[in-house]
């Protein structure tokens, strides 16, 4: 068993004695394809025949000479179709091929075709989601500008005591509805009640026990209030009051003058609220 | 590449197929591969399925539910439903469902209209694409099958699909002559089913015929002698009832169709110019699309045009394989992706 001679240089030559003894392996896919064939006892042109390879094609396969194939999806083409006329399994020189050359198949490189098109460009269309993202970040950004520039004013005249009560009377009507509508009722002279919380003002005519105490139970003040007295209370949610002689007692509540607040040695019992009575 | 993720949405190539749709997307590769196929509940027009799912449902409905194929010979036959299809594999593939508007670039058979052409890029749009882009089906294909397009040298494609049949010959990156006939896939289950009808009276199902096609079909004798059991309902007796069936038969069956395909080539070699029907000598045909895989086809193609015949890698998916390349590439391809017809 020689296998000493190059069936490449004599393809046509029908020496079946060169028979695939050899694992086709080591051998070049082209070598294996031309001992199949011989071994098989078939000619070059009856291969062309039933593969409508042309002969010069199959010669330069054969020679392992693939360039004349045109590409290496037509290289694996023929030898798949070659191997199949020559009575060989197609897959294992196909993934010899492969090997040899550059790896599997790679999808084919679109860009340089369309090399040429690239030149004339056309013109940017504009961005519009980065348009839009940036219009909604300003609005973002101005909303939350507004909002934190409100609660700090409103916030600073909270520790400030309420304006006289003559002051508050004479000006809350012209402010009313003002107050009423603004989220921010500090502005207004009169609400000197800090927004979200609920301020009373006793004023005392005659003397009265009072007691007041906040939303919590916790007593403010307990005693005794001279007559020409007065004392200002706040407080987050509530403020309970217990007055021992309602007829001297005037109350200021949220900046709203509410007057005596009830008869002559009446005694009343009564809360607020932040939000009740509101001020006007 | 840099620009692999877009924030409105993944780029994505569509292969809307008669039989399958295959979905591609840019940096991930094929992600989805379906059938073309949606069940409907017809009282509340509802969606009850989609792909798979669906496909089982042909032929087996009660009345309310009707599996349709909106896609009929490679183009939008049910409009309506092409689109709510298209959106559901849009949002099937995106997490962030409400920001999802990727551009995409949509297949189109090569012999397709105008008004076909625009019912899929309006059906697209509707879908929730930014941008829509048409690649014709055999270019699609041969790059997908690895053909050296872009090389000043003949390549020719036959692409047999489920509606349609593309034979293009490309060079130089561009479809030099190409036919499109509107026989592949489907035409081929349906005169198995024409057939059976005829010779047994035996009604069959689409999905019968297709076992059938696949399992013993072919286009070219061979020595092997198979037959395989097939059921349906008898249009005598009206109960069901089982044949057997030989591969020859079957083979009789599809020759019309495989003689059309077979003419559509032959067609095509006519109209190639000279200089590229020499190189197409030496490189030969490649096949692709389900229909490449019919057995005996190859052998069929290459007694009866002299030429060699290769089998793509992957018949099936070489479409959206191509069409993926051009996702990938997009910014440089949108000069051929916007493409005007050729005519």
């Amino acid at each position: 068993m020689s296998i000493g001679n190059s069936p490449s240089d004599a393809p046509d030559a029908p020496d079946v004695s060169k028979a695939a003894d050899a694992p086709p392996a080591p051998q070049s896919v082209g070598r294996a394809l031309a001992q199949a064939r011989l071994a098989a006892g078939l000619t070059v042109d009856k291969v062309s025949t039933t593969t409508r390879v042309r002969v010069s094609i199959i010669q330069a396969i054969e020679r392992d000479d693939y360039i004349r194939c045109g590409g290496d999806v037509y290289a694996r083409g023929h030898i798949r179709t070659l191997a199949r006329a020559v009575g060989l399994n197609p897959d294992p020189l196909v993934a010899q091929y492969d090997a040899e050359h550059g790896g599997p198949p790679t999808p084919t490189a679109v860009a340089p075709v369309y090399e040429t098109e690239r030149i004339r460009s056309e013109p940017r269309s504009p961005n519009w989601t980065a348009a839009m993202i940036a219009a909604i970040v300003i609005v973002v950004a101005f909303m939350g500008f507004t909002m934190f520039g409100g609660s700090h004013e409103g916030s600073s005249p909270a520790a400030g005591h309420g304006p006289q009560p003559q002051a508050a009377a004479q000006t809350h009507p012209t402010h009313s509805t003002a107050t009423r509508t603004l989220p921010m009722p500090a502005r207004s002279a009169i609400a000197a009640a800090p927004v979200g919380k609920v301020m009373v003002k006793l004023t005392t005519t005659g003397e009265s026990w009072v007691l007041v105490s906040n939303g919590n139970g916790d007593s403010l003040f307990e005693g005794l209030m001279p007559a020409d007295d007065s004392k200002t209370f706040t407080d987050d949610k509530r403020i309970n009051l217990v007055l021992g002689n309602a007829a001297a007692v005037r109350m200021f509540v949220n900046g709203k003058d509410l007057g005596p607040a009830g008869g002559d040695g009446q005694i009343v019992r009564t809360s607020f609220t932040p939000g009740d009575p509101q001020a006007g | 590449m840099a620009n692999n993720m877009s924030f409105i949405g993944r780029d994505m190539a569509v292969d809307l197929g008669t039989a399958n749709t295959l979905v591609y997307v840019r940096g991930r590769g094929i992600v989805l591969n379906e059938p073309s196929v949606v069940a409907i509940n017809t009282n509340t027009g509802g969606i009850l399925a989609v792909g798979a799912e669906a496909k089982k449902m042909i032929g087996r409905t009660p009345g309310n539910i009707v599996a349709v194929r909106p896609l009929k010979d490679g183009v939008i036959a049910d409009f309506e439903i092409t689109e709510r299809m298209l959106r559901y594999f849009i949002l099937k593939i995106h997490k962030r469902r409400y920001f999802a508007r990727p551009r995409v670039v949509v297949c189109v058979p090569s012999g397709i209209t105008g008004v076909e052409r625009r019912a899929v890029i309006e059906a697209s749009t509707q879908a929730g694409a930014r941008q829509v882009h048409i690649i014709e089906e055999p270019m699609a294909a041969a790059i997908g099958a690895g053909l050296p397009v872009h090389e000043a040298t003949g390549n020719m494609v036959v692409d047999i699909g489920g509606g349609t049949t593309e034979v293009a010959v490309i060079s130089l990156g561009g479809i030099v002559t190409a036919q499109s006939i509107r026989v592949a896939g489907d035409e081929l289950d349906n005169a198995i089913i024409q057939h059976v009808k005829k010779e047994y009276s035996l009604l069959l199902g689409e999905r019968t015929a297709e076992q059938i096609k696949i399992t013993i079909g072919s286009a070219y004798e061979t020595d092997a002698d198979e037959h395989t059991e097939i059921r349906g309902r008898d249009l005598v007796s009206g109960l069901p009832k089982t044949v057997v069936i030989s591969a020859a038969e079957v083979r009789k069956a599809i020759e019309e169709p495989v003689n059309a395909i077979v003419d559509a080539v032959k067609t095509t070699l006519d109209k190639c110019p000279p200089e590229l029907s020499g190189d197409i000598m030496d490189r030969g045909i490649v096949l692709t699309g389900g229909g490449a895989m019919l057995r005996g086809l190859d052998e069929r193609l290459r007694s009866e045009t002299g030429m060699p015949i290769h089998i793509a890698e992957e018949p099936l998916d070489s479409v959206a394989l191509g069409s993926g390349k051009c996702v990938e590439e997009f910014e440089a391809l949108q000069q051929v992706l916007d493409a005007q017809p050729r005519r």
